[in-house]
């Protein structure tokens, strides 16, 4: 660095400037100006250009030596100034110029930096002529600018790098559904040619064209789009699945992100859902297949079993009954797994009607009577005196309640009791089947609605069901609209409870004075 | 005072148990067909009280054989389906075709009787 005594003291008799006491008084002026800048300058004065800067613009180059300083530019620059030269020349014209981000390393192990040079003539402020006696540079230090432009363009590149090379379709589109980003997966997904997709166009004309292709379902593909846009506007996020009309299934997630803009990613599902559809199907077959060969098997024991075909040895009577009752189990099997294929599948039928829980149930205990005696368990009913009204479907709820009294019987020992309780609670109407059996292990409690679920499947007495019993359960009271759940309060045994909506009193009193 | 019984499925085993388990009424008669087209071929000259019919036969299935046996002089018996798909849609989509009712396999073999002379009666 230098400083304002080392420049007086500076030879400036050695330069066509002369002595300072004999410069004008601009020059003067000037020189004041740009020695006691902080920001990086130079002047080229006079006809030969004679080169004066100031002590940041030395630091710029990482000079320390002042022998430049005064000295004619093109003696001193080099090369640089074969290139600027014509530019620098025309600013003498009166012409400004800028040299924008000019990389300059002012050491070898330096990163290089960056400046902008802004050249402006200085006019003869004398006006003894009108002719430009310098030209004065300002230089900007500018890298941090450059580096972030190429961080943001490297982050650019990594981004289109990574939304290539992933299976999903990604695009971004603002709240007005203009198209800001997309990878190349969402244009093969949705079958977009190259040329119909662009940044800035409206996402809705991507959208005519998938309606127009009839991949949105049937109908006018304005009228599809519009009722989209207007779905899409009023959640903040959604699913839906595009069946295209090439057979390709898309799953399109949709998420509305910063500054109200919406992410969408496609997922290309076609496999999944054919392989879903195949094992659903194999389910079903499966389990139609198999009634046939159970249907005769249960159907021959039955009737060996009931000594129709002669007497049996004690022996034989024992052996047909464990058959029988193998047989009975794999019955049970294949019509839990086609009631849970129905029930997921969306195909499984609900009459629904108004009904008396306390009957039914009533109804239920009764028919499950017999079972329970087999495993000799007390089974007790708890019931309202009043009716208690739901909507729900008969055949379905007896299958819930005969599931909750098999598993309580079951988990129950010999010489215990099982009481099925009815409640209202509020507006609701509670279901209870209690036991004291073993209850259900607090690790188990989490999957206990799963399918194929069973708690120690090495206990002989558990595995008597299928571990389908009470997924079915919570699929027909989900779909009745209730609840279902474990009874986590109590100390000993399982407590299962269901609860119903109740149909309101005055509904019920006007529906049977239709009647 | 006896009826007259045609069962009518693929399966022999399932024709053997089932027409065991008719016969444990001592007033039922039992014949049994192999198939559709047996059925029809069976029917003047065995001229039964009811016809018992599997839904899913191959060439010609239940519904079609029902469909036959409605265009012989008198329109036939009543039918009764026997089906392994006895799930309500199926069996409202049965009684929609004309049958007098409909009975889900597996069936209770001490049982079975029983319901058909419920038919039969009725």
């Amino acid at each position: 660095m230098f400083d304002r005594a080392d420049f007086n003291n500076h030879p400036w008799n050695d330069t066509s400037l002369g002595p300072c006491a004999e410069w004008p008084r601009q020059l003067h002026f000037m020189c004041d100006l740009i020695l006691g800048s902080k920001q990086p300058m130079f002047m080229l004065w006079g006809s030969d250009r004679a080169f004066i800067y100031n002590a940041a613009y030395q630091a710029i180059w990482g000079r320390t030596s002042l022998d430049t300083l005064g000295r004619p530019i093109q003696d001193v620059a080099g090369p640089i100034w074969q290139k600027l030269r014509q530019d620098v020349e025309r600013v003498f014209q009166g012409h400004s110029f800028t040299l924008s981000n000019f990389g300059i390393r002012a050491r070898e192990d330096e990163p290089t930096r960056y400046f902008d040079f802004s050249y402006t003539p200085i006019p003869d402020y004398d006006g003894t002529s009108d002719t430009v006696v310098g030209v004065l540079c300002i230089s900007t230090d500018v890298t941090e600018r450059i580096v972030a432009a190429e961080e943001t363009r490297e982050d650019r590149e990594v981004l289109a790098l990574t939304m290539d090379n992933v299976t999903e379709g990604v695009a971004l589109v603002e709240f007005d559904f203009t198209l800001v980003l997309w990878n190349h997966q969402f244009g093969v997904h949705f079958g977009y040619e190259p040329e119909q997709i662009r940044a800035g166009m409206n996402a809705r004309e991507l959208m005519l064209i998938t309606a127009g292709r009839g991949d949105l379902g049937e109908g006018d593909p304005e009228v599809i789009v519009d009722a989209l846009i207007q779905a899409i506007q009023q959640s903040e996020s959604g699913r839906m699945e595009v069946q295209r009309s090439d057979g390709t299934v898309l799953s399109l997630y949709r998420r509305a992100v910063s500054a109200g803009r919406y992410l969408l990613v496609s997922q290309d599902v076609t496999e999944a859902r054919t392989a879903a559809r195949l094992k659903d199907e194999l389910v079903s077959t499966v389990s139609h297949e198999l009634r046939t060969p159970l249907t005769a098997i249960s159907g021959a024991l039955g009737i060996v079993s009931a000594g129709a075909a002669g007497e049996l040895s004690a022996k034989a009577e024992r052996l047909i009954d464990i058959a029988q009752r193998n047989s009975e189990r794999l019955i049970v099997l294949v019509n839990d797994l086609l009631d849970i294929d129905k029930l997921r599948s969306g195909r499984m039928e609900f009459h629904l009607e108004r009904l008396d829980l306390a009957e039914l149930i009533g109804l239920g205990v009764d028919q499950n009577m017999p079972f329970a005696e087999k495993g000799g368990v007390d089974l007790k009913a708890d019931l309202t005196d009043q009716p208690v009204v739901v909507m729900g479907d008969r055949h379905r709820l007896l299958q819930v309640l005969a599931n909750l009294i098999s598993n309580a019987v079951k988990f129950s020992s010999s010489g215990g009791i099982v009481t099925v309780r009815l409640r209202t609670i509020g507006q609701r109407a509670r279901l209870s089947v209690i036991d004291h059996g073993m209850g259900v292990a607090e690790s188990f409690r989490d999957r206990l609605f799963n399918r194929f679920s069973q708690f120690d499947s090495s206990s002989s007495r558990v595995q008597q069901g299928t571990g389908l019993g009470l997924a079915i359960c919570k699929s027909i009271v989900d779909q009745l609209g209730g609840t279902i759940w474990l009874d986590t309060g109590v100390s000993s045994g399982a407590t299962f409870h269901v609860e119903l909506p109740l149909v309101e009193r005055g509904k019920l009193a006007a529906t049977k004075g239709d009647e | 005072m006896s009826w007259r019984i045609l069962y009518v499925d693929d399966e022999p085993d399932l024709r053997e148990v089932a027409q065991i388990s008719l016969e444990l009424d001592p007033e039922l008669v039992v014949r049994c067909s192999a198939s559709g087209a047996e059925a029809i071929e069976a029917l003047p000259d065995w001229r039964p009280d009811l016809v018992l019919l599997d839904v899913m036969m191959p060439e010609m299935d239940g519904p079609a054989t029902l469909e036959r046996i409605r265009q012989s002089p008198g329109g036939g018996p009543p039918v009764v389906f026997i089906t392994a798909r006895a799930g309500d849609n199926d069996a409202a989509r049965l009684m929609a075709l004309g049958a007098a009712g409909v009975i889900g396999k597996p069936f209770d073999p001490l049982q079975l009787a029983v319901q058909v002379r419920r038919y039969l009666e009725s």
